[in-house]
């Protein structure tokens, strides 16, 4: 093993957490997790050292997730019936079991549309600069910004409710 | 002094410049509301950094660790190279090698154009099955073996779980087929599958609730030319005896399949002798 994938290894539990983010159902994230490892390895000499391993692998975990995400919807075109998609999926739909073991601010999370979602959690639990996270979603910093003031508004709105906000 | 929003959250989030940093910070001094929210950012942020915690904390699935301390795939970067498994591939890949001597290399349809090509095609179309596809869990580890004996049997996922769920039994197209669909004695559907590619492996997956999980994954033989495949033709004969100690009734016809997957591969107890 090299230090490449040293640094890999070591980034493990945050690019699980990032992929349940984004995946929410934890055997889905450990897919798009292995995923991400496969094509971070194929794609190393990419990478340029001196700069943030994490954020290039969130970076290739995003662009994995859209591509997981697009041949899903594909999917359920085939079935046209969003009944019967549901009926067929994988196990891509949240389950009831996992949203009601997840905490409140789970919940809030998931329910922001997936761009706010992932600025929220780029700079808000992963600690990446907006450039970075503007770098990370290909997006302008404005783009970024934005994203991030809609979801923290939300999430405000959410928590407060729920008394876990003051 | 009022302080917008955006210049709140990106005080909290340490990317004003030093300066402005500061102005923030002496104007909480002397403005409860600011600093109220402030506070309320950072006990978002807080709050936040809880969410999905737990998974910090695990000891990652070994499949992963070994993902990332494995060997490194060889640098031929395949996936923007070739697409699995079809004709554009034709277009990009590299000049074809010149046949290999010795016992004629079987050639498959859809793969006819992919086979005898360099070996950095072959590494491409098992990359790309590894990793554009998710089925590198499912269809692609080497140490398969039919006795169950590696830990839990893998859900099939991506292009496997894609097959299971909307293929018809015998239709050739995409990179993996099926063969068979038949009933378990417990009701659940089973289907028995094969994805080609540098190690063809064929296997048996049943539905547990919403997913397929896969029962035996063998290595299979490279998909037989000339013949008309039948249903059964392609499976390898370890995977037809899994299926022999499995099954209940006979394998379904093309109506009960289709009946079986408009309702979603539910499982329908004791329908497996039924004759509809």
């Amino acid at each position: 093993m090299d230090s490449f994938q040293t640094d890999m290894l070591a980034l493990l539990p945050r690019l699980r957490r990032m992929a349940r983010v984004m995946a929410w159902e934890p055997a889905d994230a450990d897919d798009l997790t292995q995923l991400t490892l496969e094509r971070a390895l194929l794609r190393r000499d990419q990478w340029r050292p001196g700069t943030r391993l994490d954020s290039w692998m969130f970076r290739i975990m995003r662009n994995a997730w859209i591509d997981e995400t697009r041949s899903r919807r594909r999917r359920s075109q085939v079935f046209g019936s969003s009944d019967l998609a549901e009926l067929a999926a994988d196990p891509a739909v949240p389950s009831l079991e996992a949203r009601l073991a997840a905490s409140a601010v789970e919940r809030a999370l998931d329910a922001l549309p997936e761009d706010q979602r992932l600025a929220v959690a780029l700079v808000l639990i992963e600690g990446l600069s907006y450039q970075e996270a503007a770098d990370c979603l290909e997006v302008p910093m404005g783009t970024l910004t934005s994203r991030l003031a809609r979801g923290r508004a939300t999430l405000q709105t959410a928590l407060t409710e729920q008394g876990a906000l003051p | 002094m009022t302080v917008p929003d955006e210049e709140v959250f990106a005080f909290v989030d340490g990317e004003l410049p030093p300066e402005d940093m500061a102005r923030i910070e002496a104007a909480m001094a002397t403005d409860p509301q600011l600093a109220l929210r402030v506070e309320t950012q950072r006990a978002l942020r807080r709050l936040l950094s809880g969410a999905h915690a737990g998974v910090m904390g695990e000891t990652p699935p070994e499949r992963l660790t070994a993902t990332a301390g494995g060997e490194a795939p060889k640098p031929v970067r395949p996936a923007e190279v070739i697409a699995f498994p079809g004709a554009k591939a034709k277009t990009k890949a590299k000049p074809p090698k010149p046949p290999r001597p010795g016992p004629r290399e079987p050639i498959f349809n859809k793969n006819a154009g992919a086979m005898g090509r360099g070996l950095g095609v072959w590494l491409g179309l098992a990359a790309c099955l590894a990793v554009g596809l998710f089925l590198g869990r499912a269809a692609m580890p080497p140490a398969a073996t039919l006795t169950g004996a590696d830990d839990p049997a893998p859900i099939a996922g991506g292009a496997l779980a894609q097959a299971l769920n909307e293929r018809v039994s015998g239709q050739d197209q995409g990179p993996v087929r099926i063969g068979l669909t038949f009933q378990n004695q417990a009701g659940a559907y089973c289907r028995t599958f094969r994805a080609d590619g540098q190690a063809p492996k064929a296997g048996v997956a049943c539905r547990e609730g919403r997913m397929w999980r896969v029962k035996a994954v063998v290595p299979a033989s490279p998909a037989q030319t000339g013949d008309y495949r039948t249903a059964g033709s392609e499976t390898p004969a370890a995977v037809l005896s899994t299926v022999d100690a499995m099954i209940a009734g006979a394998p379904l016809d093309a109506g009960a399949e289709a009946r079986a997957k408009a309702a979603g591969w539910k499982a329908a107890k004791g329908a497996a002798s039924r004759t509809d």
